[in-house]
């Protein structure tokens, strides 16, 4: 199998991940936050919404993750369309790849954590002054910047990771030149 | 590399995690442990459930992490119990013995999530009176999440056969799964 078979397989593995998340979140969310928000009647109607919002998490997951497994043409193209100008040799490129796939995983892991910040943002925003939204703040000031900082570090290795291969592959690519 | 030669490898490594995961903990509790019986002569001074569950189940994956990196057959052989020596694509392959060391690594990784709500669990089940205490522990006793994820990683150790099928249908031409976008 050569370096594309290589990353091909591992973004399907990826895609299990996914389903793997997906199921242990729709466990999460369904019954127990369902029935946290019963026991507490006089919620506004924004916390009420909360559950159907927390079911984005398995939905997006599983969308994902069915994607990834049998097709994910797109997260191909985008890699190797990047990476086209490394070729330097076998063990920078597998380098390379594997960033990608690393990148990948860190910014499927952050998909659930993402939603929830979003949401306990909008949550800020709508809620009227005289409703106590403390626990959402503590919640974004919390989980805010690490989650922006993941988010950028999968990134960089998904888009960006030929840059690392400079770095990590130095003394021997200057034995090459 | 086989198919099986290539779990065996992936097997073991994933058993040397484990290990490596596990190991420093479980030093760690005993030591902190024979420390608490030399200074107050008793085990697990505060939440005795929650530490007695955490070193069970670092205690249990040293074990399994043992067992996987030695090898063992069975763990093969449950594995490929009713595979023959059909020939597939490599790529399926591969994928299938990806799938079934996820289903090792989701299975025995959730272990450890599993100790804080079951301890929590246990004291709701255990204490004598449904306190208003209790009563706010409900939703952090609540371990179904990772009891799925648990049931989840040993299907797909024992069936990623099911998943592959769908992930890579046989007909596919999987030596070359997209069009090169480079050319």
């Amino acid at each position: 199998m050569d370096q594309k078979g290589i990353f091909v397989l591992g973004v399907k593995l990826i895609g299990v991940y996914c389903l793997a998340l997906a199921i242990e979140f729709a466990f999460h969310i369904f019954p127990w936050e369902f029935i946290r928000v019963e026991q507490f009647a006089d919620l506004a109607a924004i916390h009420k919404v909360s559950p159907w919002i927390s079911l984005m998490i398995p939905v997006v997951l599983t969308l994902l993750g069915r994607y990834l497994m049998t097709d994910g043409q797109h997260v191909h193209e985008v890699v190797f369309l990047r990476n086209d100008d490394i070729g330097i040799g076998k063990t920078e490129c597998l380098f390379t790849l594997g960033l990608a796939l690393y990148g990948a995983y860190v910014l499927v892991g952050l998909i659930p954590l993402t939603i929830n910040i979003i949401w306990k943002i909008i949550i800020v925003l709508c809620t009227p002054s005289y409703i106590d939204t403390e626990v959402e703040l503590e919640g974004i000031q919390s989980d805010l910047l690490p989650t922006l900082v993941r988010i950028g570090v999968g990134f960089i290795c998904f888009y960006y990771g030929r840059y690392f291969v400079r770095f990590a592959f130095h003394q021997s690519l200057n034995k090459e030149l | 590399m086989d198919q099986r030669q290539l779990f065996e490898t992936g097997v073991r490594l994933v058993g040397l995690y484990f290990l490596v995961r596990a190991l420093p903990y479980f030093v760690g509790t005993i030591i902190h442990t024979v420390v608490l019986l030399g200074t107050t002569g008793q085990v697990f001074v505060r939440a005795k459930l929650y530490d007695t569950l955490s070193l069970v189940s670092d205690g249990l994956l040293i074990v399994i992490g043992l067992c996987l990196l030695k090898g063992f057959r069975f763990v093969r052989r449950i594995a490929f119990q009713e595979q023959q020596n059909v020939s597939t694509s490599p790529m399926k392959e591969f994928f299938t013995v990806g799938v079934k060391l996820v289903g090792i690594l989701l299975a025995v990784g959730t272990i450890p999530r599993l100790v804080l709500p079951l301890s929590y669990f246990f004291y709701i089940v255990t204490s004598d009176q449904y306190s208003a205490a209790s009563g706010e522990m409900g939703g952090r006793s609540y371990f179904v999440p990772q009891l799925a994820a648990i049931l989840f990683g040993i299907l797909l150790y024992l069936r990623g056969e099911l998943l592959s099928a769908w992930a890579i249908p046989t007909g596919k031409d999987m030596e070359n799964p997209d069009p090169d976008p480079t050319e």
